[in-house]
């Protein structure tokens, strides 16, 4: 029985601490939409993003690289993949505490 | 469960395939024991592994012709790259899988990691690698070539380490594993292969695995290992 509580034990250890790494990577890479002001007849082109209850806005140019709104697709889509697996691991931490009877600290 | 992780390590190891490296790369650790069914071929040999973590054994120096960030190869399937432990060993991790990368430990070794700019990442070095590497098997699965320790040079190697385990449930599970790979090898009567391996062990290595199997009251195994 302890060996099956050890493996469980460490298994929820490694999972908290994944959990926290994800959590970090999505404070890092901040996502974003590619949004258009127009002003005076003009293109104005900002990354829109949400800071807790605000939304900021950060000046891009007058026009947009191909480059760069193939980068910010590719940092959404990361983005989703590690939302998807920060629920995954709550899954895992909710059955690996009951399964252990533990709480987190 | 089981099937995703198999199917993300296939995934890594296509992408390392692609990229050119994985020829240059040997699986090691518990992983090898899920691959040896492609070796054993029979229904009966159990491949069950406790462990998410893949460990690649890269022989000093590296020979890779390319250079590959693996990172960047794996970093939309979600693996996050970290530095763990004081001396800041590069590990890939996943829910379901950890990436580690491992060089042979020679003379009196060295405190930090090996750096094998080729991959962009770091290797920890680790004692008796090197008879894992000499002692290699090629399997076919999904289209891929995987390297592997020889399942006998497998099986004594997890005999010489044990004693460096730092924990007693780590110790026991590489003991299973390692007794499980060499009742395959006697059911498949690859009795000479053990042998051979094992007769180009180091004498003292020898000796470590015969007491070791002889306490753990596996006497047919030190026979045969022996004749």
């Amino acid at each position: 029985m302890g060996v099956i509580k050890d493996l469980l034990k460490e298994e929820l250890d490694n999972s908290l601490r994944l959990r926290v790494d994800y959590k970090e990577e999505l404070k890092k890479h901040r996502g974003g939409s590619i949004v258009v002001k127009e002003i005076r007849g003009h293109n104005y082109y900002y990354l829109a993003y949400r800071d807790a209850k605000k939304v900021r806005f950060i000046y891009k140019g007058k026009k947009i690289s191909k480059d760069d709104i193939e980068k910010l697709k590719e940092l959404r889509r990361l983005r989703a993949k590690y939302k998807k697996l920060i629920q995954k691991l709550d899954k895992r931490i909710k059955y690996l505490k009951k399964a252990l009877h533990g709480k987190e600290d | 469960m089981e099937k995703k992780i198999n199917s993300l390590c296939l995934e890594v190891l296509n992408r390392l395939d692609e990229a050119g490296v994985l020829k240059d790369l040997i699986v090691i650790g518990s992983w090898s024991i899920y691959f040896y069914k492609y070796y054993f071929k029979s229904k009966g040999y159990s491949t069950f592994i406790r462990t998410k973590d893949i460990d690649f054994s890269v022989p000093i120096p590296p020979k890779f012709q390319k250079e590959v960030d693996i990172f960047k190869l794996v970093e939309d399937l979600g693996f996050l790259e970290k530095y763990r432990g004081s001396k800041g060993y590069i590990k890939l991790e996943h829910p379901d899988l950890s990436i580690e990368f491992l060089v042979p430990e020679r003379g009196r070794g060295e405190d930090k990691p090996y750096s094998i700019p080729q991959l962009s990442i770091n290797a920890q070095p680790l004692r008796f690698l090197d008879f894992l590497i000499e002692n290699t098997i090629s399997i076919n699965t999904e289209g891929l070539h995987i390297k592997l320790p020889h399942p006998a040079a497998y099986a004594l190697h997890k005999f010489i380490i044990f004693k460096r385990r730092s924990k007693a449930e780590k110790h026991d599970r590489d003991i299973e594993g390692a007794l499980r790979v060499f009742n395959e090898l006697i059911r498949h009567e690859k009795h000479s292969e053990i042998r051979y391996i094992f007769k180009r062990m180091h004498k003292k290595w020898q000796q470590k695995i015969l007491d070791k199997l002889r306490s753990t009251g596996e006497q047919k195994i030190a026979k045969i290992s022996i004749e």
